[in-house]
């Protein structure tokens, strides 16, 4: 039953046009991103440099594939727990609001498998989203510029990552990129679930998201204590994959975090929607 | 005139032959003259500042005088400095006044120490090879030039010492520490922030030579590609 | 004797100190077309949404079909059809797809001869394919009747199904209803209306403030051994001398404005009008009306 409830949700995302704004915009701005390195790319890479070649020749190509990846896992990967609330939020209170909630409320399913359902085609549609950003990412990148060795431009140093050790890279960070979405999907979801209101949960979980994020950036000694605590700190842990080499204990501290943090939201969401009344 | 110009030469020459530098610095030119061409097997690592990169296999080819190509899969660090100059400025034995300096030990080995320096504005400003005498093979050298700084080389040498080709070699030079442009940066903060806010460094590659093949004939487009 | 097919035992529904429903009990046969009558906020939806387990009692039980709601919820559902307040859809979908997403929501195979089935029962055809988001109120209304349908349930619950529907709609629901009743299933429906429960209920419940005031068999409660007789008298003062002597003096409810209310069987009137006639008490008009109805319009008019 849980897959036909699964396959109903799935066939109603696919029906609200809100659905593909997260599919268009990543098309878009990977477009963009790949077309503006492909033009001007060389320029950009040869600005970022130009003081490290006055020294040493840098052989090799530095603009390919991997780093046009790269860059664009980097530049949406802001934009893409929003893209995921925007659908993941109005899972439920959306029913609520429209009166569509005792459609499914007043049929042979419980609650619970009503939610879980929701939850499942969430996940599913965030793994979709993730899908397509690295496919399009990923091979567009390898179609335009070539495969090679990933330079990461961290803060206080350069990292260049060898052809053979970047896919396992990139696959592990779509994976802890999916494990963050989850989360986000799975915090909007429970937002969701108290309230009727369809866009409360998703302008909610996005400004959440948002202060975390820039509380988690300001460099205030105050707000270093608190970093730690914030789920979106844990959220850019998939960075850390392209570090060399991996902090492993960090990472697995952060996923372990991240699920932690899913578990706890889905645990109200579950508590909640399975004990609410249905006044809609 | 001309032929007596050039006995007038080997006059000069024939004493130092054997003892003086510049004679010694010829006895390892010729040795390794006798290569023409070679290619070989590479295993680059690299110690850059600011720079985290793993080493890389990849391949060499030489072909005298000056055609030096390294080609690799993957991203490489050199320094401008072409790591055969220092072969390429004892060739030209004319070019240079060769002084002799107190002996050192490299790697155990006693070696002669011998400074060289242009008899004409060049850009090369300075030259130091590190030799030994009784292989004559130079185990370390020290060129400076106007636009590429300095480049101290250490040589290893092994089954081709016969043609002076290391087996290993350790270039160390100058490298401004490299910044990146904070608009461009990625925050990972794996690590406390590095107290290391030296701008200036010593960069360092080491080249590791397998499978030497010599003399044989190296296609020219393999330098150009 | 009828089988109970659903059984409220003093259900309370409380939102803080307010009780939406206050310990109503009552038992509906299989078979029959119960009403729930009631004015605005008398708390009919929210006993019918008990019902559905949309929302929890605060405190009473419920059986339905001899099971218990607590524990049978999903079995009992899968034999109920409901509409409650508003048929709400999913807009962006057609009413086919709406009915084709509820039809997998079932273990039985519902198939699309099924969902063609109750499109047409409900007089949709030739609409389904539109989206419901084009639909008017009424259209919307049958699609939720064809809901309802869909799982060929036992028990249909409809909570005030006529709103928005044309009269001859309110026709068609009506026959609908009484084929559903024909076929043996059970209906219940409420309304704020009177005549609509009246006229096609075999039982019905009045409600009021979260109570249920009268409940029964609607032809022995709005039956004719209970009426109110209004008279609008001439001369009140010679009617109030008169009366306490009379054989009316234990039916008269009140003298209001200069109009008399008494209770009496309806075929008592004849000799109300014969003392009026003997006593000399000039009045303008009689009239009469079921005692139920008179109270309900009480109510309503609050
Ligand atoms: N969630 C709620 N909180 C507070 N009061 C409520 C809530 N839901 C319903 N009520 C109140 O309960 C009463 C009964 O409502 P309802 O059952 O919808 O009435 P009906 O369907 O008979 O018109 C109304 O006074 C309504 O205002
Ligand atoms: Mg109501």
């Amino acid at each position: 039953m849980l897959v036909k409830l699964t396959l109903n949700e799935l066939y109603k995302i696919l029906a609200k046009p809100r659905s593909y704004i997260g599919f268009l915009a990543i098309t878009t701005i990977i477009m963009l991103i790949e077309f503006a390195l492909y033009v001007d790319g060389k320029n950009y890479i040869g600005f970022i440099f130009q003081a490290l070649e006055q020294t040493v020749i840098i052989q090799g190509e530095i603009l390919n594939g991997s780093l046009v990846c790269f860059i664009i896992l980097q530049t949406l990967i802001i934009q893409m727990p929003l893209l995921v609330a925007l659908v993941t939020g109005d899972l439920i209170s959306g029913e609520m609001a429209s009166g569509t909630i005792r459609l499914l409320a007043t049929r042979p399913v419980s609650r619970g498998q009503i939610l879980w359902s929701k939850i499942l085609a969430g996940g599913i549609y965030v793994f979709a989203l993730l899908f397509w950003l690295g496919l399009l990412a990923l091979g567009g990148g390898l179609l335009f510029f070539g495969t090679g060795d990933l330079t990461v431009l961290k803060t206080d140093e350069l990292v260049i990552l060898r052809e053979s050790d970047v896919i396992w890279r990139f696959i592990s960070a779509f994976g802890v990129a999916f494990i963050s979405l989850l989360l986000v999907a799975s915090f909007s979801l429970m937002l969701s679930c108290f309230t009727d209101n369809s866009i409360g949960p998703i302008i909610m979980a996005m400004s959440v998201i948002v202060l975390f994020t820039i509380i988690g950036t300001m460099e205030v000694p105050l707000f270093d204590k608190i970093k730690p605590f914030l789920f979106t700190t844990h959220m850019v842990i998939w960075r850390n994959l392209f570090d060399n080499p991996v902090p492993k204990e960090m990472v697995v501290k952060s996923i372990a975090v991240l699920l932690g943090h899913i578990g706890l939201f889905l645990s109200i969401a579950h508590y909640k929607f399975t004990k609410t009344d249905i006044q809609n | 005139m001309r032929n007596l110009l050039i006995v007038c030469f080997m006059i000069l020459l024939l004493p130092a032959i054997g003892q003086s530098p510049s004679g010694l610095l010829q006895e390892v030119n010729v040795k390794f003259s006798t290569v023409k061409t070679y290619s070989a097997g590479l295993n680059l690592e690299f110690d850059i500042p600011g720079v985290k990169v793993d080493p890389i296999k990849g391949d060499v080819f030489y072909k005298a005088p000056k055609k030096f190509r390294i080609k690799t899969k993957g991203i490489i660090f050199l320094p401008k400095q072409n790591p055969y100059e220092a072969i390429l400025l004892l060739s030209d034995s004319n070019s240079y006044v060769a002084v002799k300096m107190a002996d050192e030990t490299v790697s155990n080995v006693k070696t002669t120490v011998i400074n060289v320096l242009p008899k004409k504005q060049a850009d090369f400003i300075v030259g130091k090879f590190w030799i030994d005498p009784v292989n004559k093979l130079v185990l370390k050298s020290e060129i400076t030039t106007q636009a590429n700084g300095t480049l101290v080389t250490n040589y290893a040498y092994g089954a081709m010492a016969k043609n002076a080709l290391p087996d290993k070699m350790e270039l160390t030079f100058d490298v401004a520490k490299f910044k990146v442009p904070k608009a461009v940066a990625v925050d990972i903060n794996s690590k406390t922030k590095a107290g290391d806010t030296k701008s200036k460094g010593t960069g360092n590659v080491k080249f590791t030579f397998t499978n030497y093949v010599v003399n044989k004939n190296i296609d020219d487009k393999v330098f150009t590609e | 004797m009828a089988q109970p097919i659903v059984k409220i035992d003093n259900v309370y529904k409380q939102y803080g100190t307010f009780k939406a429903v206050d310990g109503i009990s009552l038992t509906i046969d299989e078979g029959d077309i119960y009403g729930f009558l009631g004015p605005n906020g008398a708390g009919k939806s929210t006993t019918l949404r008990m019902l559905l387990s949309l929302i929890k009692p605060t405190a009473g039980s419920i059986e339905i079909m001899g099971k218990s709601l607590n524990n049978s919820r999903n079995k009992i559902l899968a034999e109920t059809g409901s509409i409650i307040e508003k048929p709400d859809f999913y807009l962006y979908l057609t009413a086919k797809q709406n009915l084709w997403l509820l039809s997998k929501m079932y273990s039985q195979n519902i198939g699309t001869k099924r969902i063609q089935e109750v499109i047409q029962l409900v007089g949709l055809s030739g609409r389904e394919n539109d989206k419901v988001k084009t639909y008017s109120h009424g259209m919307k209304q049958r699609l939720g009747l064809a809901q309802a349908l869909l799982h060929n349930p036992k028990l249909i619950i409809l909570d005030e199904p006529t709103t928005g529907l044309d009269p001859q709609g309110i026709i068609e629901l009506r026959e609908l209803i009484l084929k559903l009743k024909n076929e043996g299933k059970t209906v219940v429906l409420s309304s704020h209306i009177l005549s609509e429960i009246q006229l096609i209920a075999d039982s019905m419940v009045i409600i009021n403030n979260g109570k249920a005031v009268a409940q029964g068999k609607v032809n022995s409660l709005l039956g004719d051994d209970d009426v109110v007789v209004y008279v609008e008298l001439a001369d009140t003062e010679k009617f109030n001398t008169e009366i306490g002597q009379s054989a009316f003096a234990n039916s008269l409810n009140a003298v209001e404005n200069n109009v008399a209310a008494l209770k009496l069987a309806k075929q008592e009137i004849p000799h109300l009008v014969a003392w009026l006639n003997e006593k000399g008490i000039a009045f303008y008009a009689l009239d009469y009306k079921k005692r139920l109805e008179d109270y309900f319009l009480k109510i309503t008019h609050k």
